[in-house]
């Protein structure tokens, strides 16, 4: 388990301190006389909806509860509305109002514009369940409208022969963003939105399942519940990956922006760079390091003293292997189209995944996983001319400690070499054990969850966390917390849809008011409703 | 695409089952009469394709991502298309007699076939099944 131990301990402390600290007793004016205090009210494993009301907690009822409210939040639901569930039945608890804020936001820290395009495949439509039409037709469709032929006919070339003969097309940004906004006010989002923070999952006497939300500024904190018989978990991405020796620096050094992330906000590296020129250190093999270095090159045209390191621990000898296949390297990165093999989202892999049993899936996520980015040419030429004029260069070794020395950093690396940078940009990824996440440790210290080998959360064939089964209540996830069940990209929008479209299949057998199964002519009219922007 | 083997017969037998269907039809009933041999020529296609998609599958497996890109479906199209006219006009088959169809014809009833097929399968088949394309291209 990847949070066995002490650090599982330190994440339940944190989760106790957030809890108990934090949310510290207010005083319940509104309470009975004789009732416990808020907090009180939740913390059994099984509470009562009556008692949370007595201590003063506002208790809704619905029959399916979002959390998140995210674009994880947001496919399954809208997938509901699509199936015929009304507006009213549904709950949404979120800290933001537009279920694309997050990802908006990391795409811009990560230095993606609105005319960027996402590593995502024309038919991923989190707007759309049917992801029919794609991004691709739609874009190519707005080309032809505004006479752009030549850009239709790119477009269209693109979809008919990626990525054999043509790069693979990928959303733009902006596009993604509309269709979500799009989409959000057709299905009456804004209605279903309670907006707050999640403090805790709880079993309900009344045989439901109740989500305690926090909201309200800092001069009154308010506490509500939500209690459904279906909830739906997907909390994103719950930390950012700091690798131990930047923790420690930053731990040392406090807010030092010399080191940041590239999901940070770190708009202040590249302006030093352009003023001053210097060395940056980028360490991380993933399509942010790809972004981050494409961006690097546009500051080295600026400034020639821009110089880039490419800082990974060992060389790429070779890529991944499968059967008679085996992943393409270049430049130090592993080249693939989307962050799992095709396959993997629908086809073979995915049929072989699902087969294997849980306890011998890791082998085959490890063969097909790992860190890569999009073989994109503009990339690769960047890489290519960088190395050849010499303002970007392969380093290798494992960073025992950074430190500063005279307004640098000094990173010290395995076989007692020092490296010293400007500054340094880890394109790390995120820590997704959902152990990060205090709801979530809260939810598996009280229940006694067993975590899968990944440490993530135990989905079944349904993603249904099958443990959190209370009489006719069920627990769903959805997103990165599922890595390690029966699906492998869960962290993409195909895999968010895969995962709404295997929950809702399940729920169906619960009965819920308005849900039909989404096929056939039922499927045609919901669809014809998308396209003529009509409420579901 | 990344359709699974059963995913390419399922897929193949639906549609020419109706698609194809439709537009043979319109073929069989041209110039007033109905000359058969267009369905049997659609059959011949379905049973066929049963074998070349298990060579497709095994070539498909060849890949990294297991995925057989529009490209490629165009090209196992062409090849399977030329081998059946190649094979109806030296040997016939049954319900075709040998030399019995004409090129022209039976490239324009083929290309119609797997031109409204392919684009049916790019799209529009999500609408009605929204589960075919994780299962690679299975029905049921």
């Amino acid at each position: 388990m990847r949070f066995a131990g002490e650090k599982r301990e330190r994440m339940l402390g944190l989760w106790r301190t957030l809890l108990l600290g934090r949310y510290a007793p207010l005083p319940s004016a509104g309470a009975r006389a004789g009732a416990v205090s808020r907090e009180e009210a939740w913390r059994p494993p099984v509470v009562s909806e009556d008692a949370l009301r007595a201590a003063g907690i506002p208790v809704e009822v619905v029959d399916i509860a979002a959390l998140g409210g995210g674009l994880g939040s947001f496919v399954f639901v809208d997938l509901l509305r699509c199936s015929g569930v009304p507006r009213e039945s549904v709950a949404v608890v979120g800290s933001e109002r537009s279920p694309a804020a997050t990802f908006e936001r990391n795409c811009r820290n990560s230095q993606m514009t609105g005319d960027d395009r996402l590593r995502s495949s024309s038919d991923a439509c989190p707007d759309n369940p049917w992801g029919f039409p794609g991004y691709g037709v739609r874009e190519a469709a707005r080309a032809l409208r505004r006479g752009r032929v030549d850009v239709a006919i790119g477009i269209a070339w693109r979809l008919f022969a990626e990525p054999a003969a043509a790069p693979t097309y990928t959303p733009l940004v902006d596009d993604l963003l509309r269709s979500v906004d799009r989409e959000a006010a057709r299905v009456g989002w804004a209605q279903m939105v309670r907006e707050g923070r999640v403090v805790a999952i709880r079993k309900t006497a009344q045989g439901r399942l109740c989500v305690v939300v926090e909201h309200g500024d800092a001069g009154e904190t308010r506490y509500a519940a939500v209690c459904a018989q279906v909830l739906h978990l997907a909390f994103g991405h719950p930390a950012l990956q700091i690798t131990p020796e930047a923790a420690r620096y930053r731990e040392r050094h406090g807010g030092d922006e010399r080191l940041v992330h590239g999901y940070e906000p770190h708009e202040q590296v590249y302006l030093g760079l352009r003023e001053r020129g210097g060395v940056v250190v980028v360490r991380g093999r993933g399509i942010v390091a790809s972004r981050v270095l494409q961006r690097l090159a546009e500051e080295h045209e600026r400034n020639p003293g821009v110089v880039c390191v490419h800082l990974n621990r060992s060389r790429l000898t070779g890529g991944h292997r499968w059967g008679l296949t085996r992943r393409r390297v270049e430049g130090e990165f592993e080249l693939q189209p989307f962050n799992w093999p095709k396959a993997c989202f629908g086809g073979t892999l995915r049929d072989e995944l699902e087969r294997e049993p849980p306890g011998r899936r890791d082998r085959l996520l490890d063969a097909w996983g790992g860190s890569t980015t999009a073989g994109r040419r503009g990339w690769r030429r960047i890489v290519a001319c960088g190395l050849r004029q010499g303002w970007l260069r392969h380093e290798f070794g494992d960073v025992r400690a950074i430190s500063q020395h005279e307004g640098h950093l000094d990173l010290a690396l395995s076989g007692g070499r020092l490296l010293e940078a400007s500054w340094l940009i880890e394109c790390t990824g995120f820590d997704e054990g959902p152990l990060r996440d205090p709801v979530v440790a809260g939810l598996v210290e009280t229940y006694g969850l067993r975590l899968n080998r990944r440490g993530r959360l135990p989905v079944n064939d349904h993603f249904e966390v099958e443990a959190m089964r209370h009489e006719g209540a069920r627990l769903y996830a959805a997103g990165t917390s599922t890595l390690g069940g029966p699906f492998a990209p869960v962290d993409s929008f195909l895999g968010l849809q895969f995962a709404a479209l295997s929950a809702v299949d399940d729920i169906l057998a619960l009965g819920l008011p308005g849900l039909r199964r989404l096929g056939g002519l039922r499927s045609l009219r919901a669809w014809w409703r998308w396209a003529r922007k009509v409420e579901p | 695409m990344t359709p699974t083997l059963r995913g390419r017969w399922q897929t193949r037998l639906a549609t020419l089952g109706t698609i194809g269907a439709a537009v043979t039809l319109v073929f069989a009933l041209r110039g007033g009469g109905f000359d058969g041999t267009f369905f049997a020529v659609l059959a011949w296609v379905a049973v066929l394709g049963v074998a070349w998609d298990g060579l497709w599958i095994a070539l498909q497996g060849l890949r990294w991502d297991r995925d057989w890109p529009p490209l490629f479906q165009w090209a196992g199209a062409a090849v399977e298309g030329a081998a059946l006219y190649l094979w109806i006009e030296r040997f016939g088959l049954p319900g075709i007699d040998a030399g019995s169809v004409s090129p022209g014809l039976f490239a324009a009833h083929y290309g119609t076939v797997f031109a409204a097929v392919f684009v049916f399968v790019q799209g529009p088949v999500r609408v009605l099944l929204p589960r075919w394309r994780f299962n690679g291209g299975r029905i049921v």
